[in-house]
């Protein structure tokens, strides 16, 4: 265990080290070039009053929103690929977007506009009808039948995102001032991100990575079979839908800070992968602290590209994402060979 | 001792009744092998003593314990268990041989032993999908060795093997089978003469015969448990140099 221990030290120094860069630009670039000595003042309490307000109130939430929905896509998504033992799934598959982006077509709708402890009432109707669609399907997981067949449960997630998607667009069809404001919201990344939406957030992350590092050994025997993990004494009727449960939470809350980002849940896992290996504890780190990472760096990408312009997150990450993902692809596919 | 006690066992997959009012007994470690031809209800017999398939009518006991009172733990501190398809676990050695603490909760039970018991010293850091089949299974049977169970349940492990697994396999096998009872469903004939001490033929949902191996191989049950037609018995004799008539 020693070994292990020291080669998971050996993978996070440098990652630490990235991270800490895109930490310190994300503070000091922007369309005023903050220096990194002030970022270093302000962070420590010092620093001119203009320095204080761009850095702690603007970039900082900033930041932690961007890292922490990077890390919750990519564990859910590490979730959703080990269930389903599946490297193609990513936590939206269950439908959990089209889920939000109703809740918020149905706010637009009621006029909701205000604010609850500086959290948008909007977001949290996003939240609640993912939530409860989460809890539809891991109803449904319980069937024994659909635990059986794991291939049921994806296409009931298809076919359940494909009817929120449609009672969606009837919506907008009906009342098209939605679209506008639905689209805005659903591709809103960091623009509006706010310490409170992050602090809400925050703890699904927390408690689900507690949940996933003390299950981390079930969930390596559960990648050999269901077979194998029932006779080494999982008990499949619970720990599916749980897992489920965990992964569709994160995502949930994720969508509610940012709206739904592509790409970021679906590949960081394989870079993790790649990294650490497909040993979940050290794999749900390494794929964690990947997320925490990649994404502040593209929001860094998105709002500095162009001069006084920001672009939709969504944008900059499936338009270096795909490409990189099937670099990837090929490159593993070489190893392998 | 261990034992194995079914009575009356019956299963079925809707319509489809697998398993007919089955009994069997065994009562002491050892190697036991349970033949039959495909679709005889070998591994769903398997599955149903692991409780992955619930069982309706008749009873089965293991170590005198009703199997219905068995959790899914103690079914795991109990039972070792590898089924006939191997999987692909992108996993290191050493981390699929510590599955068998898994039951037990605690990390002492010495893992390094198993890994020097079966050699795998050199190997233990290999991720397993670069093993060959015959290493892949001396690495599963390594976890079983790690959960040294009283029961040892195996789904063909014979399959895909070449000659020196299959011998090395089947020397593992007797060596669980010195403290274990080891069933194993197979319909591997050459290598059930020389692991077993006892063979049950399955065939239409029953224990037809229980005897030993050489005596159940030149019985004429081993065609019915086959189903081999006429115009292959010859032929079939011959494949497995089986003496009918002696």
């Amino acid at each position: 265990m020693e070994t292990t221990n020291n080669k998971l030290k050996f993978l996070l120094i440098p990652l630490i080290f990235i991270f800490a860069v895109i930490f310190l630009l994300s503070l000091s670039v922007g369309d005023i070039n903050t220096p990194l000595k002030t970022v270093f003042k302000v962070l420590t309490g010092n620093g001119d009053a203009l320095s204080r307000s761009v850095i702690i109130q603007i970039r900082l939430p900033r930041f932690l929103a961007a890292a922490a929905v990077g890390s919750m896509l990519a564990i859910a998504g590490l979730i959703m690929q080990t269930i389903f033992r599946n490297p193609l799934v990513d936590p939206y598959f269950l439908g959990i977007s089209s889920a939000a982006e109703l809740g918020i077509s149905v706010a637009i709708m009621l006029g909701v506009s205000s604010t609850l402890f500086g959290i948008s009432i909007m977001s949290i109707i996003a939240f609640s009808f993912s939530v409860i669609l989460i809890f539809g399907i891991v109803k449904i997981a319980r069937l024994k039948n659909f635990l059986e067949s794991k291939i049921a449960i994806v296409l009931l997630g298809i076919a359940i995102s494909y009817m929120l998607s449609a009672v969606n667009n009837f919506l907008i069809f009906y009342k098209k001032d939605i679209f506008i404001k639905s689209t805005f919201w659903a591709l809103k990344g960091f623009n509006t991100a706010n310490i409170s939406e992050f602090l809400f957030a925050v703890p699904f992350l927390v408690a689900g990575l507690i949940y996933i590092l003390f299950n981390a050994k079930k969930m390596n025997i559960y990648l050999s079979s269901d077979l194998t993990a029932h006779s080494l004494g999982i008990n499949l009727s619970k720990f599916v839908p749980l897992m489920l449960a965990v992964s569709a939470l994160i995502a949930a809350a994720s969508v509610m800070i940012a709206g739904s980002i592509s790409f970021i849940g679906l590949f960081t896992p394989h870079i993790g992968r790649l990294i650490a290996g497909e040993e979940r504890k050290k794999l749900t780190i390494v794929t964690l602290l990947l997320g925490a990472t990649l994404l502040p760096a593209f929001d860094l990408i998105s709002r500095t590209v162009l001069p006084s312009q920001e672009i939709p997150i969504n944008i900059i990450t499936a338009l270096i994402g795909a490409p990189f993902f099937i670099y990837l692809f090929f490159r593993s596919k070489n190893a392998q060979h | 001792m261990h034992s194995i006690n079914i009575k009356g066992l019956c299963f079925s997959y809707g319509k489809n009744n697998v398993l007919n009012n089955l009994d069997l007994e065994i009562k002491e470690n050892g190697v036991y092998c349970l033949i039959g031809k495909n679709g005889s209800g070998k591994t769903t017999l398997l599955k149903i003593l692991i409780k992955f398939l619930p069982h309706k009518n008749g009873s089965i006991s293991i170590n005198e314990k009703d199997l219905t009172l068995f959790t899914l733990k103690e079914i795991s501190q109990t039972i070792g268990f590898l089924e006939s398809e191997m999987p692909n676990i992108p996993l290191s050695i050493e981390e699929i041989i510590s599955w068998g603490n898994f039951p037990f909760e605690k990390a002492d039970r010495q893992i390094q032993d198993v890994v020097n018991e079966l050699h795998l010293e050199n190997m233990k850091d290999k991720n397993f999908l670069s093993l060959s089949t015959g290493e892949r299974k001396r690495v599963l049977l390594g976890r079983i060795f790690a959960q040294s169970p009283d029961i040892v349940l195996i789904d063909e492990p014979f399959n895909f093997l070449d000659p020196k697994y299959k011998i090395e396999v089947s020397l593992l096998l007797k060596k669980l089978g010195e403290k274990s009872i080891v069933f194993i469903a197979t319909h591997d004939i050459e290598a059930v003469q020389f692991v077993s001490e006892k063979v049950f033929v399955l065939s239409n949902g029953k224990i037809q015969l229980e005897d030993t191996p050489e005596k159940v191989i030149k019985s004429s049950f081993i065609n019915k448990a086959f189903d081999i037609p006429k115009s292959l018995r010859k032929k079939f004799e011959q494949f497995y140099h089986i003496d009918a008539n002696s």
